[in-house]
């Protein structure tokens, strides 16, 4: 054995009767054990609280979907939808057979008195051929904006309901359309700038 | 398990022992170093003890330079050329105590992770971050230096016989 060898076999006898203290030890092993189970415990806590968490994140996504597809629904009709809603509301206000506010012989003298209309009332293209006798007219609304409800009858004595309004943004994207809501005949189209239906 | 835990916590607190050379010392360090270990998740394994226990010892030892401190203990006790240091650090040889007592952390660590843990010099590089041929160099003026004293220390026993 060398002379290093000899030292390095004291050293290593020097330090292996080194020993911690028993209860040193334990007491180490203890902090061990606590810290650990303390550590298992936050990751129970931790993964409780994750799948808390992403259970309310999944309902309140399914929530706030349910939500938008009903508002989505009830804010943007489909076309179908929209057309058979203006001609309930034709044939509704065609039912009611109001009187005239407002007497007039033409179009254009009913544009004169009826001031509150954002638009001129036009005389349709499409009627000049059937012969309607204005009677007069009065304020009504379509969807919710400010309407002309004309009242016009033919040679054989019937009334016909006219209804004109400027051409919104929902009205102008409509097309042409011949349908019956409520037992009336109902004729929706649009013409220079302008929402047209009739009813009768 | 535990008989596991426990030989790796003896293996710590000789290591710590080596680097501060004093019992209580080396108890506080394995005590801070096994703690951070444990909160931090760390691998049950030596190696990552060793390491936990290095650097508190190197942080503690910069701070002592930076600011000397002195023990509450040590005011009450007498001072180091007079005290028997096998009662002090409870060393069963003085002569190695002694001897042991007079190198640097360092020396003392490089010699105990080769002579009682089996180390090479590589590994011991990887531990230490020093140069391969300044662990090599180092291992051989540290054992020389204790040969010197051992020899020293027998000679003046046998003077005073």
């Amino acid at each position: 054995m060398s002379e290093y060898d000899a030292t390095d076999k004291a050293i290593k006898d020097h330090y292996q009767k080194k020993v911690l203290p028993a209860e040193k030890l334990q007491q180490l092993m203890d902090v061990a054990q606590c810290v650990e189970k303390k550590h298992e415990a936050d990751i129970i806590n931790w993964k409780s609280r994750w799948v808390i968490q992403r259970n309310v994140s999944i309902a309140a996504s399914l929530l706030l979907a349910v939500v938008v597809s009903f508002q989505w629904m009830n804010v943007a009709p489909t076309q179908q939808q929209l057309i058979a809603n203006i001609a309930q509301e034709i044939a509704i206000n065609h039912q009611k057979q109001f009187a005239s506010d407002f007497s007039a012989m033409s179009y254009a003298g009913l544009s004169e008195v009826m001031t509150k209309l954002d638009f001129r009332l036009i005389d349709p293209k499409r009627l000049k051929t059937k012969g309607l006798e204005i009677l007069g007219g009065r304020y009504c609304s379509l969807s919710g904006h400010i309407a002309a409800q004309v009242r016009l009858k033919n040679s054989d004595g019937k009334i016909f309901t006219l209804y004109q309004t400027s051409s919104h943004e929902v009205f102008s994207v409509l097309a042409e359309h011949v349908l019956r809501a409520k037992g009336v005949d109902i004729e929706i189209w649009n013409e220079g700038g302008v929402f047209l239906g009739i009813a009768g | 398990m535990s008989e596991s835990l426990a030989i790796l916590l003896q293996h710590g607190y000789r290591y710590a022992l080596s680097l501060s050379h004093h019992a209580a010392k080396a108890e506080d360090l394995l005590q801070d170093a096994w703690v951070a270990v444990i909160q931090a998740g760390g691998p049950h394994e030596k190696g990552y003890l060793f390491c936990a226990i290095r650097s508190r010892y190197y942080n503690l030892y910069k701070r002592e330079l930076l600011v000397p401190m002195e023990p509450l203990d040590s005011i009450t006790e007498p001072s180091y050329d007079t005290i028997d240091v096998n009662q002090e650090h409870e060393f069963d040889d003085p002569r190695l105590g002694m001897a042991l007592s007079q190198l640097r952390g360092i020396e003392r660590e490089v010699l105990y992770l080769s002579a009682v843990e089996g180390y090479t010099a590589q590994e011991i590089t990887t531990i230490t971050g020093q140069e391969r041929g300044t662990v090599l160099s180092m291992l051989s003026r540290t054992r020389k230096k204790i040969q010197h004293c051992f020899s020293a220390n027998e000679t003046r026993v046998m003077s005073h016989e």
